[in-house]
């Protein structure tokens, strides 16, 4: 009896397997996709930005990290403000995809770093050398600290990380950047996201502002 | 195997079906629940316990301190700490105690415990990271409790579900039993009726056997009416619907001499004095039509006395034989009085005439003894006609005592008259009742006695004596043994709840008993005899109508009781040596018969040259005085 429901069972997965296969085709990585999206849903003005951040992707082929992270840094901190949240989105904190940053033309640092570093991935930058990292930001002495995020890249595990910052456009090692002071890191390694697992119809991807970033990624062919 | 239970193995194996499926797919979704949660749980916890090490510990052993106590304190499976290179550098790990779960459950319904990973940091600097894996055995647990649950609630629903068909298809089933039923009975050639129910084949099915039966019904009835007109054409008046003079001579000797009814009685002769005149004055026309109204008053006047015979001896005499009577001059009052009422009764000049007959009186001798003491009767005054009145041959006080003596005494007795089949063989015994009182001395029929049972209410007492002596009889002689039984046997509820009761205490006997009732009975009181028939059929005794004669052209009414035979009036046959119409009669009465599943038996046979014949025209069986 259970040797006729598992044979069934084995059936059904291999029906499961075969049209997730399918959806993730749909949702892997395709800027074309992503570039029509872009012109469908906010016009030919937002697919040229597109167009000009593909133009501006460095190849997953090229070796220097150094320079993808150099014109990674410069494209976001020149062609996106900085505006936050309660004012761009009414909200009071919203992580915005990729699409919707440049969309926009504007964004908070979350966006700036969520933007840099999925594009660092495009570039074929390896996800463990980067972290997304929250960081408490006193920019003169005696002023207010604030709540900040910056992208940090870490050549190798053990060293110092050069910080991708939309405050200051230029890229400095930790120690150039005494007004930081890091309080938490993250990347989306330890987050299992690109398993076979439709991660938008998974009801626990809403909980984590993240995990939710990361499925509209994956809806926009961005990742 | 019956239609029921296959319904029921089907309805099982559905509501197995559904029970289990809808269980496996409550599982899964359970299942998946616990698999996601298990995995939200263990990220969180890595993410929560990465952020206190990234604010707290400086090095591999503050991280490994602070990774002991998370372990210790909460429900984990295994906790690593790897380093920046993704070197091993510290686990804890439980030896987890398998949960309380059948290992083939674990099998069937896997919890996968993803682990949760996490990085951690020092200032700029990274420690590494931690990979946690909560103990999947309470989401286990839970699964098989949730699964037990479900399945005794699935298991209450099944039986209520199971019970509900149940109910069901008795219902919907109900009207089979009355088609099978009903195709017994058809198979027994009884055509039952029966109203159709709502389910459509069962409908169809029982509306096309009701027509079967109907059809055979009318069929029968009609030939039954074709008979019967045939026996009556020659056998009755047509102006007065008496018998005809050789008719009337013919039953009136049959009563006379019948052993079971009341051997004594009265015959009244009446006459119309004046006929001839009255055909001149009136016109043979209208006097014919006052005939008949005067043979109508004679009927109504008479209907109390049951079993009276009525017969046009000429063309202006009439004759009434009146069994059971003793008085003749209340009856002769009675009638005049009646004839007087009749209109233009004033033109009629009547004469009366009665008399006494007792048991082997000879009818001629009557007849001739009434023609002399007929007595001329005006309106004012009837003259009695001086004949011997009747002597009871007992008085009340006198047979009341012979009655109880005999229930006492057991005096009781059986004459045995065989019934014999083709080529001689043994049908069964008739065994009508006999008295051998030892109050008077005499041997009593059951007609003389049993009037006096009646009157005294003792008749009950005496079936059931004479019931007692024909089981004992089967028991000792091993013969099928044939009883008459009388109205009260048949009608009385209680009696035939004691006869049952009789019958149940004697098994084998009662399946060789045969029951005569007479055709009055029968046809008179049918409902009480269909509800009779009805009791006495399982006890597997014989039940049919004896002297069969007035009603044979109702016969087709018998048709739904089960009875087993019929026997014909000695009137029936005794003609059938020299009488074609009388062998019609016999031959079609024999059709009838046959279709209704009935043995035809004649009665009365006299002459041993009549067997044969009676057994060519289809008979089953005879008695009377020339078989032995």
């Amino acid at each position: 009896m259970f040797g006729w429901y598992r044979s069934c069972a084995v059936k059904w997965v291999w029906v499961i397997v075969l049209s997730l296969l399918v959806l993730a085709g749909m949702a892997a990585t395709n800027l074309d996709r992503l570039q029509q999206l872009a012109l469908n849903r906010y016009g030919t003005e937002v697919a040229r930005l597109v167009g000009e951040w593909r133009a501006m992707l460095p190849s997953a082929q090229a070796p220097n990290e150094l320079d993808k992270l150099e014109r990674i840094n410069n494209f976001f901190n020149r062609r996106i403000r900085w505006v936050e949240d309660a004012v761009l989105w009414q909200q009071d904190d919203y992580w915005a995809s990729l699409l919707e940053t440049l969309a926009k033309g504007a964004g908070d640092c979350e966006d700036f770093a969520i933007a840099k570093y999925v594009s660092l991935v495009l570039a074929g930058v390896p996800e463990n050398k980067l972290r997304l990292t929250y960081v408490r930001m006193q920019r003169r002495p005696h002023a207010e600290p604030e709540a900040h995020m910056i992208l940090a890249y870490y050549a190798a595990p053990s060293g110092e990380p050069l910080i991708l910052d939309n405050f200051d456009p230029d890229i400095k090692p930790a120690a150039q950047r005494p007004d930081l002071t890091p309080v938490y890191a993250f990347n989306a390694t330890q987050l299992w996201f690109r398993g076979p697992n439709p991660s938008s119809s998974d009801p626990t991807v809403r909980i984590s502002r993240w995990r939710d970033v990361l499925a509209r990624l994956q809806a926009e062919h961005t990742l | 195997m019956s239609l029921v239970k296959r319904l029921w193995i089907v309805i099982g194996l559905i509501i197995l079906a559904a029970v289990f499926s809808a269980g496996i797919i409550n599982i899964h979704s359970a299942q998946h629940y616990l698999e996601n949660e298990l995995r939200v749980k263990n990220l969180d916890t890595a993410t929560a316990l990465a952020l206190t090490l990234s604010q707290s510990a400086s090095d591999a052993v503050t991280v490994e301190l602070l990774l002991s106590s998370q372990f210790d304190l909460g429900h984990y499976q295994r906790i690593e700490y790897l380093g920046p290179d993704g070197r091993l550098m510290a686990h804890r790990e439980r030896a987890t105690q398998p949960p309380a779960v059948p290992a083939w459950f674990m099998q069937l319904f896997p919890i996968a415990s993803e682990p949760g990973t996490a990085v951690i940091q020092s200032g700029w600097t990274q420690l590494g990271s931690i990979q946690l894996r909560s103990d999947p055995s309470f989401a286990y647990d839970s699964l098989w409790h949730s699964a037990l649950e479900l399945a005794e609630l699935f298991l209450l629903g099944g039986l209520l579900v199971g019970a509900l068909g149940m109910v069901y298809i008795r219902r919907v089933l109900q009207p089979l039993q009355r088609v099978v039923e009903q195709a017994e009975a058809l198979a027994e050639r009884r055509y039952l009726e029966i109203p159709p129910p709502r389910t459509r084949e069962f409908r169809l099915i029982i509306e096309a056997m009701n027509r079967l039966a109907h059809r055979t019904k009318v069929l029968l009835d009609d030939e039954a009416t074709r008979l019967y007109k045939l026996k009556t054409e020659h056998e009755v008046d047509a102006h007065t619907g008496f018998m005809v003079g050789e008719v009337f001579r013919r039953n009136a000797t049959d009563e006379i001499e019948r052993e079971s009814t009341n051997p004594q009685g009265l015959l009244l002769l009446v006459r119309i004095v004046n006929l001839e005149e009255l055909n001149r004055e009136i016109g043979r026309q209208q006097a014919d039509r006052l005939i008949g109204l005067m043979a109508q008053q004679m009927r109504r006047a008479l209907q109390a006395h049951t079993g009276a015979h009525y017969g046009r001896l000429g063309a202006a005499e009439f004759g009434i034989l009146l069994p059971g009577q003793g008085d003749s001059a209340a009856v002769l009052q009675q009638l005049h009085a009646s004839l007087l009422q009749v209109e233009h009764s004033n033109l009629l000049q009547l004469s009366y005439a009665a008399t006494c007959y007792e048991a082997h009186s000879d009818l001629f001798e009557l007849l001739s003894a009434c023609e002399q003491s007929m007595a001329p009767a005006d309106a004012e005054r009837l003259t009695l006609p001086v004949s011997g009145g009747m002597q009871p041959s007992h008085s009340a006080r006198e047979w009341e005592q012979i009655l109880q003596v005999a229930l006492h005494k057991h005096e009781f007795q059986l004459a045995l008259y065989p019934v014999r089949g083709r080529n001689n063989s043994y049908l069964h015994t008739e065994a009508p009742a006999r008295l051998h009182s030892s109050v008077c001395g005499e041997t009593l029929v059951a007609g003389a006695f049993l009037p006096w049972a009646r009157r005294q209410g003792l008749v009950g007492q005496v079936d059931l004596e004479i019931l007692a002596q024909t089981l004992a009889t089967v028991e000792r002689h091993g013969h099928d043994i044939c009883i008459n039984l009388g109205y009260e046997s048949v009608c009385d509820e209680g009696l035939v709840q004691r006869i049952i009761a009789m019958m149940e205490q004697s098994k084998t006997q009662a399946a060789q008993l045969w029951f005569d009732v007479g055709e009055e009975i029968a046809f008179e009181h049918p409902q009480a005899f269909a509800c009779f028939c009805e009791r006495l059929r399982p006890l597997g005794c014989k039940i049919g109508i004896e002297h069969l004669d007035h009603h044979v052209g109702h016969l087709a009414r018998l048709h739904g009781l089960g009875l087993h035979y019929i026997k014909l009036s000695r009137t029936l046959v005794q003609d059938v040596g020299h009488e074609e119409t009388a062998q019609a009669l016999l031959r079609g009465l024999c059709t009838i018969g046959h279709t209704m599943g009935l043995l035809v038996i004649a009665e009365g046979v006299s002459q041993s040259d009549d067997v044969p014949l009676l057994f060519e025209l289809g008979l089953d069986g005879v008695t009377g005085s020339a078989v032995v």
